[in-house]
């Protein structure tokens, strides 16, 4: 099924569903997390929290909490801001982006609810959080900034006053002339589009023990990051200690999703009072701190239009953008680039010329956001796929017709879209023919008709979509943050003829390792169970970024996959010097030197090895064998690699309630050459199913004040496995021609099309009613709503 | 976060006025109160233990009693801050009528909260803020009551006597979500529980 890769063994090991060697460690019990791991003089952390959206902190007493039991140190802002100092979540390529230096813990001023004023260290976590009732804070309460569209009034108060206004950032696209497209156009659809904030709720919280010692002026840092060395550089500049003294290593990670990649001013607490202190400090939060602090993501307001031709060929799209971030951007990767994937990525499946967009990022009083998975595509995605829906309705055109009319051709790569972004290489047209042939579109919409027919409601909602991945410097690096685009591996060939791989990219659930471990096992020509990998210490991995984008496979695979072909380029000459024959006629397979032609065993690895390792006296003067290699690598051809796909769902409302039963979701797939087929499909399905969290479930509500109202597991609704549908996954494989493996990512497109397809499946469903719903999460209230009935 | 309810007291009008603006009577009333000490005239401060769900806190805080009517009405404002649990605010009319055999007593309260108080969410929080006055009326009412002088029973004979055991029980069903009609009506713990579930009147 997959492209062949040059240079790898015949039976290799791409493209077959091999088994995670951590699964059963982690299903056993035995994974060890941040938490599980005590560390000798270790004290414990809790934080007191503003119960403000925006105030003055006028007073802090800490003297009586000083006095409870147990407690070994307390501090506020100011206190900790000895040892850290502030950062500005801004990136240089974002032009006139800005945000507030922002502390540890709050010094004077608290701007949102949640946000840390002071922390105590006690010996236990239960001593420390005694101690928080008897901190005293006198608030001076400000108004809150809470609605992000009158953020930018002038009665609305400033929160940043030396910023001038609330604006973090704009950016605009005008390819030219649309406005006369629009005015000349056969037809024009339009339609607001709101987006409920929500957060990335992983099963175990944000956890951090940090440890200083003074006589190495070594920093340790066991953090359930997803970008330890980029941790690595952030402790070391932020607590000025150099980088070399700095070691950040992250263990077992109970899911991520992108909230595990940014800086939270929390753990920067910790890490200050462990060098202030030289002791180890622990802290998790617990779970009314995750909700109230880990980062949200997606609260947007977007008014978009498309301009169609009479034979529904799309002219041209217009997009406002407005967006809350909370009151800092979040450093380092900035709260900007969401809003900017949904500038880039709207209307990126079809061929179309003029685009108009224009993106207003503001600050207000709630939990700072910043990249969740699938970052900006839902939006563009929703926005996109709900207007194209809009527009086949108007011409009474089929909703599989109308994509297959504008969607970009297969052969008409490389394509620029009109808002600049550059495609290698995609497959949309296949996409939809496998997925309408999947699901048995036309016999799906008489089924459709018939039910109708019967007051039964259905519909099905297809949604095309584009995901960033693979990024090339262009995201974060050339806009002067320092993380990594790049990704290293090393391989080293044990005496025994088995393979330690240590490789940059982290593990947090999502199957990295065993990933990892199918490349190397495949280039070397090793079995699977001769491969050990080893992920998350900065001490002993490669340097690089980590996991987010979707590049682990891509960009970490290929950079096993070159230290893989390596070893085995050295293992082989060795062997010919062993043999006295040239290199060329050898392979390496499943551990043993075969005559490539042939295929006949002249000698097994760990004998090779054994004797590269012990032997060398017996091999010439002029030979060293070189059995530990490593190898980096960075996707330079274009900004991204982009993968598509599409999706359609399947369900049924019921009009009286105004409850949503999903019946079945299918998606198409192309992230070019699939390692683990197993992995990828379930990266697609709980992609989707976080998807549909947001689409149908999942809000943190607040009140005109700021207040988050439902942070807790009770009142945040998270979709549960009884109410997901059936997922039928198929792909397309077009690798892409920027790596030797040609692997892309497959971690976000799930959640970047899921809405969009639940959304449009809903008014299709609603359109015997003339009812519509564009507001997310779309709650039974809602949709009664809509249908007239509350 | 608002709220209402209706007591009917077995107790004259001036009585129960009187009551209401005896600082000594509201903080017995008060669930969880430690304290409560005069400032200035209708000014208190006061601290109170309260719970609600997970958070406990202890709470100090400011009530004071404004826009009085002699003998019909006034408005009890307080906020307390309760630390890291939060905080929270209340205002609450309370009027007063003549009803027959007694009084009857309203209040509209308005509430907000904050911090923690607010993340646990306003399931929680409405039914304990509820519960909360509530339980304040009632006991006003079984104070008040207690200490009146005989009244004339109404017709129905349910208010036998002011000192009566059912009071509390009564008073619940009239206390919350604003119930119309001033004059509780014994029913059996069934005819209570089906109409808890919504299944009767």
């Amino acid at each position: 099924m997959n492209a062949p890769v040059p240079g790898l063994a015949p039976r290799t090991l791409i493209g077959t569903d091999v088994v995670r060697p951590n699964a059963k460690r982690l299903l056993a019990g035995r994974g060890a997390y941040v938490d599980d791991k005590r560390h000798p003089r270790e004290l414990h952390a809790a934080f007191a929290r503003s119960p403000h959206a925006h105030a003055r902190i006028v007073r802090i007493d800490l003297s009586n909490a000083r006095k409870s039991p147990g407690v070994f140190w307390c501090g506020a802002g100011a206190d900790v801001a000895k040892a850290v100092s502030p950062w500005v979540g801004v990136l240089s390529h974002f032009k006139g982006m800005k945000s507030a230096p922002q502390h540890a813990v709050a010094i004077d001023h608290a701007t949102w609810q949640g946000e840390a004023v002071a922390v105590i260290v006690a010996q236990t976590r239960a001593q420390a959080e005694d101690a928080l009732a008897l901190v005293e804070v006198d608030y001076e309460p400000l108004p809150a900034v809470t609605d992000m569209r009158t953020a930018l009034d002038p009665a609305t108060p400033v929160i940043h006053p030396a910023l001038g206004d609330n604006l973090a950032f704009t950016r605009g696209v005008d390819t030219g002339g649309v406005p006369e497209v629009f005015a000349k156009a056969h037809l024009v659809v339009e339609e607001t589009f709101s987006f409920g904030r929500h957060t990335g709720v992983c099963l175990e919280p944000r956890a951090i023990t940090a440890d200083f010692n003074p006589a190495e002026q070594q920093l340790t840092v066991w953090l359930n990051n997803q970008a330890p060395h980029m941790m690595r550089d952030i402790f070391a500049k932020h607590l000025e200690i150099p980088e070399a003294h700095v070691r950040v290593i992250a263990p077992d990670v109970g899911g991520s999703f992108g909230i595990k990649v940014h800086v939270y001013p929390d753990e920067m607490a910790i890490v200050g009072v462990a060098k202030l202190l030289a002791r180890p400090i622990r802290y998790v939060a617990d779970r009314l701190e995750s909700f109230a602090t880990d980062i949200h993501a997606r609260e947007h307001f977007v008014k978009a239009r498309l301009a169609v031709d009479q034979d529904g060929g799309f002219l041209a799209f217009e997009l406002d953008d407005l967006t809350g971030i909370g009151p800092y951007s979040v450093y380092p990767r900035t709260s900007a680039v969401e809003g900017n994937q949904v500038v880039n990525l709207t209307g990126g499946p079809y061929d179309f010329k003029h685009y108009l967009a224009n993106l207003r990022v503001v600050f207000q009083n709630k939990t700072p956001t910043c990249q969740y998975r699938a970052v900006g595509h839902p939006i563009a995605v929703a926005v996109t796929e709900g207007l194209v829906d809009l527009a086949a309705q108007k011409l009474g055109m089929d909703a599989a017709e109308i994509r297959r009319r504008n969607l970009i051709a297969d052969d008409k790569y490389p394509f620029t879209s009109a808002s600049g972004m550059k495609f290698e290489g995609l497959s949309h047209q296949a996409c939809l023919t496998k997925l309408l042939k999947l699901m048995d579109y036309d016999a799906l919409r008489a089924e459709q008709r018939a039910l109708r027919a019967q007051g039964i409601h259905r519909g099905i909602g297809l949604a095309a979509l584009i995901e960033v991945t693979n990024p090339s410097a262009a995201f974060y690096g050339v806009g002067g943050a320092r993380i990594s685009s790049q990704d290293g591996c090393t391989l080293r060939l044990e005496p025994t003829g088995w393979v330690t791989a240590l490789t940059g990219v982290t593990e947090q659930g999502q199957g990295t390792e065993a990933m990892i471990g199918q490349v190397v096992a495949s280039t070397v020509g090793v079995p699977m169970e001769h491969v050990r990998v080893i992920t998350g210490d900065t001490d002993t991995t490669p340097y690089g970024g980590g996991t987010w984008a979707s590049r682990g496979a891509g960009i970490g695979g290929e950079a096993a996959l070159q230290a893989g072909l390596t070893l085995k380029a050295n293992i082989l000459a060795l062997a010919a010097v062993i043999l006295t024959c040239d290199a060329a006629s050898l392979d390496l397979r499943a551990s043993q030197i075969v005559d490539l032609q042939t295929g006949e065993a002249l000698l097994s690895l760990a004998e090779a090895a054994r004797i590269g390792q012990y032997r060398p006296d017996t091999l010439p003067r002029h030979f060293q064998p070189e059995l530990t290699v490593s190898r980096q690598y960075g996707q330079r051809d274009y900004p991204f690699i982009f993968t598509n796909g599409i999706q359609a769902s399947y369900l049924e409302v019921d009009v009286e309630t105004g409850f949503v039963k999903l019946l079945k979701h299918w998606m198409v797939e192309d992230c070019g050459t699939i390692i683990n087929p197993q992995l990828v499909d379930e990266q697609l399905r709980g992609g989707i199913v976080q998807g549909i969290g947001g689409a149908l479930f999942e809000e943190c509500l607040y009140d005109e004040t700021g207040q988050l109202l439902n942070a807790t597991m009770a009142d945040y609704l998270v979709p549960m496995a009884a109410e997901m549908p059936d997922m039928v996954i198929g792909h397309v494989e077009t690798p892409t021609k920027s790596s030797v493996l040609g692997a892309k990512g497959a971690g976000e497109a799930g959640t970047a099309g899921a809405p969009a397809a639940v959304m449009n499946a809903l008014n299709d469903a609603l359109l015997p009613f003339a009812a519509r719903v564009t507001e997310q999460p779309f709650t039974p209230e809602k949709i009664l709503r809509a249908l007239g009935h509350v | 976060m608002e709220f209402s309810g209706q007591q009917w007291i077995s107790a004259p009008r001036a009585l129960v006025w009187q009551k209401l603006n005896d600082m000594a009577v509201i903080k017995d009333c008060i669930a969880g109160c430690e304290t409560v000490n005069e400032i200035s005239a209708d000014q208190y401060e006061l601290v109170m233990v309260a719970a609600i769900g997970p958070v406990k806190a202890k709470f100090k805080g400011k009530l004071a009693i404004s826009e009085k009517l002699d003998g019909e009405s006034y408005k009890l404002a307080g906020e307390g801050n309760g630390g890291v649990a939060g905080f929270g605010k209340m205002a609450a009319v309370v009027t007063l009528a003549d009803a027959e055999g007694g009084t009857s007593l309203t209040y509209k309260a308005d509430a907000t909260v904050g911090g923690k108080l607010a993340q646990i969410g306003s399931r929680l929080v409405q039914a304990a803020a509820n519960k909360f006055a509530d339980d304040f009326f009632k006991k006003f009412n079984e104070v008040v009551s207690l200490g009146a002088p005989t009244v004339a029973l109404p017709e129905d004979g349910v208010a036998k006597a002011a000192s009566d055991n059912d009071l509390p029980a009564k008073a619940m069903e009239n206390g919350s979500g604003g119930a119309s009609s001033s004059r509780a009506v014994q029913k059996s713990w069934w005819e209570r529980f089906l109409a808890a579930l919504g299944l009767r009147k």
